[in-house]
């Protein structure tokens, strides 16, 4: 008899099945030790480990389980889905338990109703530190989110294991680790190399219900576009400026990241190798400072970060003046989207990469729509972890707007929202995917003004496009945009 | 009757170039009617000459205010003492300025909290609230002068201090002068590189943004609740403004363009009559009528 299984009403969807049983064989049938799975977003990754873990122990392989997730509120998601869809396989928050649940733990988790302990890497390295919990208390462990084990490249080892799981690779438990699909193949050979020779990836383009990715909402403000377009010339100048300078004295390399020549220790270094005298060296400092606070201000405009223009020295200059006391067009525009989506009953999702952005939307949606405290719910990085996870709830429940900042991380789904409007895009393409594939299905709205931003906004929305539908996820050219 | 205009400035750093443009904007008609507040950072005391720069602050204020007020900041000496007519220190003090018919009573508090700046920043006047017999002289010295201006009946109670009360136009990295440091906070903003913290780590690291005032402060105002508190140090919040439970809360930072080019060059007018203050925020820009592309070349 099962001890374990999906409840009733729920089960595995047709392009899950094979994933699962593909696991399931390479676990029981050639005995790996670590299987890596690598899916797209929305795809159901969680459901897929916990299909695998409930045949796991109705098949007597194991146990006790270890969930290992990147945030807080990954912990909470986790735990609802097993006890919602799944009788038999309740979690337990580490978090939440005290030393003499531990202490039972170690006896079995039956005493407490569950199979496993779910917690957050970082726990997790507390946990291993002071021994509270070891190799020997669990028979299987599943790391959500596993590109985050590998955190970036290493000139000696080739990848760098995070360090909150350092040690891990050495436990001799099967392990699941679960990825994102957009996660490159070679990163994820590189994880699978720190983990031995006995295991195995299963990496499959399976389609979650793609979004449609609609033709930006163009807005006119002809004096945003004046700015944006000085800013870029500016911005343009001082590039050429930095590289001449650099050209005439010969120095190699910094294009890229000019930035870098605003370390001292760089300019000492120019200093000596390549003769360069203090006033040439003001000369680059003083263009860069400039570079760097033009790239600044041009999100200013473009994101409706009002309150700092407001504040700024800019707001003395007589066009920005008149454009501040001038409507917000993009938040009119932004209005008029959601009224239109509230009318047709969708629940909408607003993301916003800048915090004092996203609060300016929440309060002029709230004012400009009438809305109720429920109606719009506002998660930001000021919101503790629970807060999160409760707003989160509320939203999914009883809420019609959610707006947010980056504050997710991956794997936070919101199924429940049928649009997403990237109010200012984030700031790379993998974190663009993963907000875009928080909802299931649906549209994804993207706002630019006519212009300068338009240009760029159709190319990200194209590539997008291109993205979803074909079997590489990759867009490489996506990142010199966001 | 003419209305008593109160300039409130801070963070000058002895920038006299700014200084002058600001002295040309007010101009000298105007003077009797006028009296300027500075709330610290009136120089760098680490730099040579510091006391003569910050003399010949005042002297230019003097030139288009009747009076000068001013309470030292972190950068400035503690016992920061001129003798010069129409010139008064208010750090630790009170004084009550009676103009026509309006009394104003001031009181002020210098220095910033230790927290607020980043450990590698030298400054000489800072002060540690978590240490319970500094928090409570500090309370104290706000407590007596409050209790003398209440004393005269003012029309107004204006508070000035350098720091920032905790909560109120306080949130940033800590501070530093050097503008290299910030552009560095702003490159990690615009990369996408700072993780949005939780509060929990937000008080717990120097390299998130977190709530920089002073709980001192915060208490004091929030139980005596003076009309005006004018407060500077925390620059990138410079030019907000904030009122709760009847004060009205002004960040005035910060009149020398650097470290953070975007929000210098700013200064506070307070029109006052018996009966009430105007605020209002402006810079000292001295070219009004350029284009956006000359504003950016001259001014960015």
């Amino acid at each position: 008899m099962n001890v374990c299984g999906f409840r009733e009403e729920f089960g595995l969807r047709d392009d899950q099945k094979p994933i699962v049983e593909e696991a399931l064989c390479e676990f029981e049938e050639f005995n790996r030790q670590n299987v890596f799975i690598s899916l797209p977003q929305g795809t159901g990754k969680t459901i897929i480990a916990l299909a695998i873990l409930s045949k796991l122990i109705n098949d007597g392989k194991v146990r006790r389980v270890l969930v290992l997730i990147p945030g807080r509120q990954l912990v909470k998601q986790w735990m609802d889905k097993a006890n919602m869809m799944f009788y038999g396989l309740g979690l337990i928050e580490y978090a939440k338990l005290s030393k003499e649940d531990v202490d039972k733990i170690r006896g079995s988790l039956k005493y407490l109703g569950a199979v496993g302990v779910a917690m957050t890497i970082q726990s997790f390295k507390n946990v291993i530190k002071k021994e509270i919990f070891t190799e020997e208390d669990f028979d299987i462990v599943i790391i959500d989110e596993a590109a985050d084990l590998v955190i970036s490249r290493d000139f000696i080892e080739g990848f760098r294991m995070s360090k909150y799981l350092k040690g891990m690779e050495k436990w001799q438990k099967i392990k699941l680790f679960l990825l994102p699909y957009h996660v490159s193949e070679k990163k994820i050979i590189g994880l699978m190399k720190k983990f031995g020779k006995n295991s195995k990836l299963i990496r499959k383009m399976v389609k979650p219900p793609t979004c449609t990715i609609r033709d930006p909402e163009v807005i006119e403000d002809p004096l945003i576009n004046i700015f944006v377009e000085t800013l870029q010339e500016n911005y343009k100048k001082i590039k050429t400026s930095v590289h001449r300078l650099l050209n005439k004295y010969g120095v190699e390399g910094y294009r890229e990241n000019l930035e870098t020549l605003l370390n001292p220790d760089t300019l000492e270094r120019l200093k000596m190798i390549y003769h360069l005298d203090e006033d040439t060296l003001q000369q680059i400092q003083l263009l860069i400072v400039k570079y760097i606070l033009i790239q600044h201000i041009e999100k200013w405009f473009l994101y409706s970060n009002r309150a700092e223009l407001s504040r700024s020295i800019l707001s003395a200059q007589r066009d920005v003046k008149v454009w501040l006391n001038n409507e917000d067009k993009k938040l009119s525009k932004l209005v008029e989207i959601v009224k239109n989506c509230l009318n047709e009953n969708k629940k909408v999702y607003i993301f916003s990469q800048y915090l004092a952005t996203a609060e300016y939307i929440t309060g002029s949606l709230t004012k400009s729509l009438s809305l109720k405290p429920r109606d719009i719910v506002l998660i930001t990085g000021l919101d503790e972890a629970e807060a999160q996870y409760e707003k989160l709830s509320s939203f999914k429940d009883v809420g019609k707007i959610l707006v947010t900042t980056p504050v997710f991380g991956k794997g936070t789904d919101i199924p429940e929202a049928d649009v997403i409007i990237v109010y200012t895009p984030p700031l790379s393409t993998e974190r663009l995917f993963q907000v875009v594939g928080r909802i299931r299905g649906g549209e994804v709205i993207f706002l630019a003004y006519k212009g300068y931003e338009e240009e760029i906004m159709n190319f990200v929305a194209e590539e997008l496009r291109k993205a979803l539908a074909s079997e590489e996820s990759e867009t490489p050219g996506l990142d010199r945009y966001l | 009757m003419k209305p008593l205009d109160l300039i409130a400035i801070s963070d000058i750093y002895a920038d006299l170039h700014v200084l002058s443009g600001l002295v040309s904007k007010l101009g000298e008609n105007g003077r009797e009617n006028r009296v300027a507040v500075i709330a610290g950072d009136i120089g760098v005391s680490s730099t040579k000459n510091y006391i003569e720069s910050v003399c010949q602050v005042f002297t230019l204020l003097l030139k288009v205010n009747k009076y000068v007020l001013y309470v030292p900041g972190d950068s400035d000496e503690k016992q920061l003492e001129v003798n010069m007519p129409g010139v008064l220190n208010i750090d630790g003090k009170n004084y009550v300025l009676r103009f026509e018919d309006v009394n104003i009573g001031f009181l002020g508090l210098g220095g910033a909290p230790k927290h607020s700046v980043r450990g590698d920043e030298i400054l000489p006047y800072l002060w540690d609230e978590n240490i319970p017999t500094m928090s409570a002289e500090l309370e104290t010295k706000l407590r007596i002068n409050v209790q003398k201006v209440a004393h005269e009946s003012p029309d107004h109670i204006i508070l000035v201090t350098h720091s920032p009360p905790y909560g109120v136009a306080d949130r940033s990295k800590p501070i530093t002068l050097r503008e290299i440091a910030v552009l560095e906070e702003l490159l990690e903003e615009l990369k996408g590189e700072v993780k949005l913290e939780t509060k929990k780590v937000m008080e717990k690291t120097s390299s998130t943004l977190r709530h920089l005032g002073s709980r001192v402060i915060r208490n004091f105002v929030r139980y005596y609740k003076p009309d005006i508190h004018i407060f500077g140090h925390v620059y990138k919040e410079g030019g907000k403004t904030q009122t709760e439970e009847g004060t009205k809360f002004f960040n005035v930072s910060h009149l020398s363009s650097l470290p953070y080019k975007l929000t210098g060059r700013n200064f506070l007018k307070l029109k006052i009559t018996k009966e009430d203050i105007i605020p209002s925020f402006d810079h000292v820009i001295t070219e009004n009528n350029i284009s956006f592309s000359e504003f950016i070349e001259k001014y960015i």
